[in-house]
């Protein structure tokens, strides 16, 4: 059995401000102190219709789940608080919820704790969670001070898993939080918990934080091959740590658009991209990396790695990230191969990118819904020396279980 | 003056990389400098930024206390005037007469100053002078190579940068009235990071005048040496 016979495919949406003025060229960082009166809340309003449209037909098209993140002070993203933008999903879908996910560390982790428990509650247990520390863009714009940063998100972890494993009313004496009563109403209906993730940039750190608690990991804004090193270490801390290393562990991020031909695909697909590339990631490195945010072993890694946000070259992206754009046979090729390489079982896909036009997400959206998932869906099994191919569980088995 | 004379000194937002010229000249004259090692500061490895500013205030005072020359006159600069304020103000026993170069602290926001870490680590010494970049700040911790000296700049930067992470505002205006002794201000009229009308806001919190050093910016004592000294050793003097 290969990995992409259970492999699911789960809808990511960045809800991307798009409506840039003139001048932004100007501005080396689109990110912190990009001035927000380039913000126009009725732009804003249509954009949120649409996007939230757009993840109503993913749902619809029968993709596994939707995907929503966080991120602060940006054009990059709409979606400074994804729990509310999940709540109003919700309502309109019968899929899995992810919120990959707010940094436990910004805010009060009891709060937090609260507000997965109501969505999974309001969702009937369709939430997933993963919890990032968040990028060093998001300590420019809160008040957490990013040399502690990792501390607090360690134990803002312990919180909210007390909050959702343990029954209060109960005290918590921690260095950055102290509760008289933890004792949050609701709690989830998932148990022990709703399946949760670490999202990060490969830090060993992180990794063994995730392998420690038998969380899952995903891996952002690092080459795929140097995410296949990542994903290998943190098998191995799993397995470590006394927990199956099973493929619905590990999520990979994909980039992929579907058209008539390879050469159509990529005419419609590139401008955005490099849109993307160019400006939704432009900043600086001073801000990706405030002092204290990577540790000294971090540090020592980032000063010899290359500048992942620099490129928008489409052959030099191609190269070192999941990127396709082709028929549905090259699509589903690259995926299931990409998928069976990280021996991973859950997918990321972002099929709308940048300043993407509706037109174009509805066209991608339905045709890899439609094309080429079918294709994946078939695909021969392959045995994968070695790997557990136990894991995902359909949203059925997993009410089935809660039950 | 007779007998031994000693006074503490807490270094600034870039480290002490090297004695500041303006202590040497003061040590020249029969003054003991006694510089503390702040944790971080040195960029040696194993430092972990403690969680809040009640604990920096605890391992500063630690180190304080290990040096054995409590009580006496301290001297701060910049992050390291913070630090000071606070020991005048929460253990005035501690502190026979306190200078503060132009310290951390209070955040004004009609004058915001620069934020340095929000600068390339490449730009960030040039700003905190208003004259050449001193030689040892020019190539911080240089002397460890260039795998190591990187590293040890980027602990000694995370120390200060834990220190004053977001705006440098640790809520020293609500403690400078218990500032108990006599108090030197001094302020460089071309501070990049504390513009000079900062000290408006210590004058008025803390009852105690700002002496202008003209031509001098945030690091005061390496742009105006002598005069520094000379101002230093004649408040030193009157302790």
């Amino acid at each position: 059995m290969s990995v992409v016979d259970e492999a699911e495919f789960h809808y990511f949406h960045f809800f991307p401000y798009t409506h840039l003025p003139a001048d932004h060229a100007e501005y080396d960082s689109l990110w912190v102190d990009f001035p927000n009166s380039n913000f126009d809340p009725p732009t804003g309003h249509a954009l949120f219709t649409r996007y939230l449209s757009e993840m109503v037909l993913a749902d619809r098209l029968g993709y596994d789940g939707l995907v929503l993140n966080e991120h602060h002070n940006t054009q990059y993203s709409m979606n400074p608080a994804p729990n509310l933008t999940a709540a109003a999903l919700i309502p309109q879908t019968k899929g899995w919820i992810s919120v990959f996910g707010t940094p436990p560390n910004l805010g009060y982790p009891n709060r937090l704790a609260e507000e997965y428990a109501m969505l999974d509650v309001m969702s009937g247990g369709r939430l997933r969670v993963a919890f990032p520390l968040g990028t060093g863009m998001e300590y420019w714009a809160n008040t957490v001070n990013p040399a502690t940063a990792r501390a607090r998100f360690r134990e803002s972890l312990d919180v909210i898993l007390r909050c959702w494993t343990e029954d209060g009313p109960q005290g918590y004496v921690g260095d950055f939080y102290t509760y008289r009563y933890l004792n949050p109403w609701p709690k989830p209906i998932q148990k022990p918990h709703p399946e949760c993730y670490i999202v990060g940039t490969g830090s060993a750190e992180t990794i063994e934080l995730a392998a420690t608690l038998g969380f899952g990991y995903s891996v952002v804004f690092i080459p795929t091959k140097a995410q296949l090193q990542v994903f290998d270490h943190f098998r191995e801390r799993l397995a470590h740590h006394g927990h199956e290393p099973t493929p619905d562990k590990v999520t990979i991020g994909i980039f992929a658009y579907v058209a008539e031909t390879d050469a159509k695909a990529e005419e419609e697909f590139i401008p955005h991209v490099t849109y993307f590339f160019e400006n939704n990631l432009r900043t600086t490195p001073r801000y990706l990396n405030p002092p204290g945010y990577v540790t000294v072993p971090e540090f020592r890694k980032r000063i010899q790695a290359p500048d992942v946000h620099g490129t928008s070259n489409w052959d030099d992206l191609v190269a070192i990230n999941r990127i396709v754009a082709g028929t549905p046979e090259k699509v589903a090729d690259a995926v299931g191969n990409w998928l069976e390489e990280a021996g991973s079982s859950r997918v990321n896909l972002n099929l709308t990118i940048g300043d993407m036009p509706n037109w174009k997400v509805v066209k991608n959206t339905t045709l890899f819904a439609e094309e080429v998932l079918p294709k994946l869906r078939s695909r021969a099994t392959q045995a994968l020396g070695g790997r557990s191919s136990a894991g995902a569980s359909s949203l059925a088995s997993a009410m089935e279980t809660k039950a | 003056m007779a007998g031994h004379q000693q006074f503490v000194y807490l270094c600034g937002i870039a480290g002490l990389p090297a004695p500041s010229p303006a202590l040497e000249v003061l040590a020249g004259t029969g003054w003991e400098v006694v510089v503390p090692d702040l944790p971080g500061f040195d960029g040696r490895a194993g430092f972990q930024p403690p969680d809040d500013y009640l604990g920096w205030l605890t391992v500063v005072w630690d180190a304080l206390d290990a040096t054995g020359a409590l009580p006496c006159p301290v001297v701060g600069a910049s992050v390291g005037g913070m630090l000071a304020a606070d020991l005048a103000a929460l253990r005035p026993e501690a502190v026979s007469a306190l200078a503060l170069l132009a310290p951390f602290g209070i955040f004004d926001e009609t004058h915001p100053g620069l934020d340095l870490y929000a600068l390339p680590a490449t730009e960030r010494m040039a700003h905190l002078f208003a004259k050449d970049v001193p030689e040892p700040f020019v190539d911080r911790f240089g002397h460890l190579g260039p795998d190591e000296g990187p590293v040890a700049r980027y602990i000694c930067d995370v120390a200060a940068a834990s220190l004053v992470w977001p705006l440098g505002d640790r809520g020293n205006a609500r403690r400078v009235h218990r500032l108990p002794g006599p108090t030197l201000l001094l302020w460089g009229d071309q501070d990049e990071l504390l513009p000079i009308a900062v000290s408006a806001r210590w004058t008025e919190a803390a009852g105690v005048p700002v002496e202008i050093v003209a031509g001098a910016g945030h690091l005061l004592e390496w742009d105006a040496p002598e005069e520094v000294a000379t101002r230093l050793a004649e408040f030193l003097a009157g302790d």
